[in-house]
């Protein structure tokens, strides 16, 4: 038999139509997952927060927020944005053909001709002979021409006839020689078959004349349509950062950035005049000048509201563009490590959240609901622990709200507003008791979650704050920030989406007050807030009170000298004020004391001189830094040139000083 | 937004349209920081300023200063210390009148002892907000002196500003740890910021 192979083509269309499925269906199975997550899954509600002890379940609609509609509005309009979009149409056109392909164009494929002796006879691939004759035999016995039924139908004695022979067939491949060396060889036991290779094409478009029509929709295919793809693809990434945001804007902030001026104060308005720059804001307002911008945003940070509804639904959907844009403006600021820049920035976006003004320093109070800012101005509480500790009447004055009911409702919020606690903070090695030179550290914070209801602190035992050092703890010691339950969405009512609270934490380094090299803001999104829940006396008893941890990677090793590097760590909140966190932590570079024997000489050294060793080493590292900081011989000059100089100065001013200071304390007293 | 900048070559100077100021006040600091260096480079008499040294430090300017210092820390001395505040004001204005290719190293050391002492004048005198910027601009210079950070702490105590005030006293303790005038203000300022929270140890 000679074997040939040969191109047959798709005449019948019985296997295009499954090449055009297989192709849909990669195309269409991810999409409509993915749009269904989005459309229904992925969609922020504020009814997860009843899942978590101690979040804040009031929104625009229960604390009656006066734009109420307006941003019920808004979120209806996002969410079917999510559920009608381009994709739908995608994919209802998508499924539209698949359907359609399947009800009318498939055709079955005939697999009788499929040789598969085992499938034939039924048997599974592992019978044994005996198996095989013993089925055989039944098989046979029934379709034997000689023995079928006499009442049937001359068709069914075809099939049945054919039925057999396959039978015979299947049979003798499975026990004679040759047709099973045939069958294991070729796949057929009548030996080698044509070979032939199937085009899902019909013969005319290929062979015939309409071959130039074919090359044609191959050129676009390959030619247009795929550059086209990569192209829109390619303008789409170059258009917008990773995060988001677009070139032009991120360009503009860090313009922004690096010509500011050092002798100007930025502040939180200042860094809203830059985000108002941004292309987004200019698409999205092209009817708006900057100044009308600014005017909404400010109506928005006084809870003021007009009966514009244009304005209104304008002023929404501005301020709920501004929070991804300031994030946005984070991420750049946080690479110039200025402090000044960031501290703003963060305070505006919880000012947006909120609707609070950034400046002034009644913030804490005017977050709650129904207070009159007026009153609360005039006055003398400005935080939120004080107001627990006054009666409801003075509470009410202070707030500036009659209703008592409404009263109880802001000091309820007040009181789920949580601040942390800070306990203990070190810089930790994994698997060192001290920190030593040159080693990869990460700053542990141990906090507890307070409520302003709550008044001083419980002590803690030390044992509660060790961590025990398991393998999986070594591996990667930041894993504990995951493993904590995740935080609620934020209480925001007069915002227009649901923002998930969190922390962002600053390492920053109080030799030049910038952030640490290399680091990033840090997001502490995980914290079991069940503290709020809790009673003043089980509080500051301390036993069931949880425990919360942060642990911030230190970017560059530690340095190589013995001593103390001072650092400052930011918690910032991204919606409450009254919950930011900044203290000074030092790290205390030591030798480790395991490896005493091996520098011995060295060891003894530093022990001969203890006493002054306190002081001496970490003069070395503050001179050090200083004088990496700006060249060493400039730095080194000034310094001495200033001190000389100043002698007698120095001991005038220290008086004036001591002046000054009893002062104070007078007025203190 | 566009500005028309024209030359004037009789005063050698950039000009800018009047409006500028408001258009865009950025270009005009940069025009008008160009025009006065321009100014001094030709006020020079030569091509090239010469370099600045210690030496060439205009010491008579200095004597100048160094007297006007003295008066002002005189009326401190005798209590008036709005008086003493402008002395140290004109100083500073006499001192940012120096010329400008001068050895800034010099300028640097009169500007930060003046600040200093307007600084301390303006707490005594109770202009909180005054004594902030000086010491703010102190801070800003790099003058990382635990002082430093004693006289914006003490200016942010009595702005209000308890949290700020307890951050610059613990920056200024970061420098020296033993500074015991920054450990006591530091203490009272936590206090305060606990009894505002209604809060206690």
């Amino acid at each position: 038999m000679a074997s040939s192979s040969q191109y047959t083509y798709d005449e019948e269309g019985e296997v295009w139509p499954f090449f055009v499925l297989a192709l849909l269906s990669f195309i269409l199975v991810p999409l409509t997952v993915s749009w269904f997550y989005n459309a229904f899954i992925a969609v922020d509600t504020i009814s997860s927060n009843s899942k978590i002890k101690g979040a804040i379940l009031e929104t625009a609609d229960s604390i009656d927020v006066a734009n109420a509609n307006e941003i019920k509005k808004y979120r209806s309009k996002q969410k079917s944005s999510k559920i009608f979009n381009k994709t739908l149409i995608v994919l209802i056109i998508g499924w539209g053909i698949v359907f359609y392909i399947n009800k009318y164009l498939t055709k079955y494929a005939d697999i009788k001709t499929i040789f598969d002796p085992y499938l034939i006879l039924d048997i599974s691939s592992s019978a044994t002979d005996r198996e095989i004759k013993s089925k055989y035999r039944k098989l046979s016995l029934k379709f034997h021409p000689d023995k079928l039924p006499k009442d049937i139908t001359e068709a069914e004695k075809l099939d049945m006839e054919t039925t057999f022979i396959r039978i015979n067939s299947a049979y003798k491949a499975l026990t004679d020689e040759v047709t099973r060396s045939n069958f294991l060889k070729y796949g057929h036991p009548d030996g080698p078959q044509d070979v032939s290779h199937g085009i899902a094409l019909p013969k005319f478009l290929v062979e015939g004349k309409y071959s130039p029509l074919m090359i044609v929709v191959y050129f676009l295919l390959i030619g247009v349509l795929l550059p086209s793809i990569v192209g829109i693809w390619w303008n789409n990434v170059k258009s917008h950062t990773k995060k988001g945001l677009h070139v032009d804007t991120a360009a503009l902030f860090t313009r922004r950035l690096t010509d500011r001026n050092p002798a100007k104060i930025v502040t939180p308005l200042s860094v809203l005049d830059w985000v108002l720059d941004s292309v987004e804001i200019k698409q999205a307002f092209k009817h708006l000048t900057k100044d009308q911008l600014k005017v909404l945003v400010e109506q928005h940070l006084n809870r003021e509201f007009t009966s514009d509804a244009q304005s209104e639904s304008d002023k929404v959907k501005l301020v709920s563009m501004l929070p991804n844009l300031i994030s946005g403006f984070l991420d750049i600021a946080v690479i110039f490590r200025n402090l000044e820049v960031i501290l703003p920035a963060t305070d505006l976006r919880k000012s947006i959240l909120q609707a609070v003004k950034p400046n002034g320093k009644y913030q804490e109070i005017l977050q709650l609901p129904y207070v009159d800012p007026k009153v609360v101005q005039a006055q003398n509480v400005k935080k939120l622990g004080k107001l627990f500790t006054l009666s409801k009447e003075e509470v009410s004055k202070a707030l500036g709200i009659t209703d008592l009911k409404k009263v109880e409702k802001a000091l309820e919020i007040a009181a789920h507003i949580p601040s942390l606690r800070i306990i203990d903070s070190t810089f930790v090695v994994p698997g060192e008791d001290v920190v030593p030179p040159q080693s990869s550290a990460h700053l542990s914070l141990k906090f507890l979650v307070k409520s302003p209801r709550l008044k001083s602190c419980p002590s803690i035992d030390d044992d509660r704050l060790k961590e025990e050092e398991t393998m999986d703890y070594l591996r990667n010691p930041l894993k504990s920030n995951e493993t904590q339950p995740q935080l609620p969405f934020s209480y925001a009512p007069y915002f227009s989406y649901y923002v998930r609270n969190n922390w962002t934490g600053y390492l920053i380094s109080q030799k030049d007050n910038k952030l640490v090299e290399g680091s990033l803001g840090y997001e502490l999104e995980n914290i079991d807030l069940s503290n709020l829940e809790i009673t003043q006396e089980e509080w500051i008893d301390g036993k069931d009170v949880i425990i919360g941890s942060f642990k911030i990677p230190l970017t560059t090793p530690t340095p190589p000298n013995i001593g103390t590097v001072p650092y400052r760590i930011i918690l910032k909140n991204n919606a409450y004020f009254g919950s930011d966190v900044d203290i000074p932590v030092d790290l205390e570079v030591e030798n480790p004391i395991r490896k005493q024997p091996l520098n011995l000489g060295r060891k003894e050294q530093v022990d001969s001189d203890d006493e002054s060793d306190i002081s001496d080493p970490e003069e070395d590292s503050i001179a050090g830094a200083l004088a990496a900081l700006r060249g060493q011989s400039v730095k080194k000059s000034q310094i001495t040139e200033l001190n000389d100089d100043d002698e007698e100065d120095e001991s005038d001013n220290e008086s004036v000083f001591t002046d000054i200071d009893t002062d104070t304390e007078d007025e203190k007293e | 937004m566009s500005l028309e900048i024209s030359y004037d070559s009789k005063t050698k100077k950039l000009l800018l349209p009047k409006d500028a100021e408001i258009i865009s006040p950025e270009v005009k600091n940069d025009i008008d920081q160009l025009n006065s260096l321009t100014h001094e480079i030709i006020a020079n008499g030569s091509d090239v300023p010469p370099v600045p040294t210690p030496e060439n430090f205009n010491k008579d300017m200095s004597k100048m200063i160094r007297k006007l210092y003295e008066t002002g820390v005189q009326a401190f001395k005798s209590g008036k210390f709005e008086d003493s505040a402008k002395q140290f004001s004109i100083g500073i204005e006499m001192i940012s009148r120096r010329h400008k290719f001068e050895s800034f190293q010099g300028t640097l050391q009169e500007l930060s002892l003046f600040l200093m002492s307007r600084a301390d004048a303006n707490l005594k005198a109770k202009q909180y907000l005054k004594a902030f910027n000086d010491a703010d601009m102190l801070i800003g210079m790099m003058m990382n002196t635990p002082e430093n950070f004693l006289r914006r702490g003490v200016s942010n105590y009595f702005l209000g500003n308890y949290e700020a005030a307890r951050a610059d006293y613990q920056r200024g303790l970061s420098f020296d740890e033993n500074n015991e005038r920054l450990q006591t203000e530091l203490n009272i300022v936590l206090d305060k910021i606990l009894e505002e929270n209604g809060d206690y140890l």
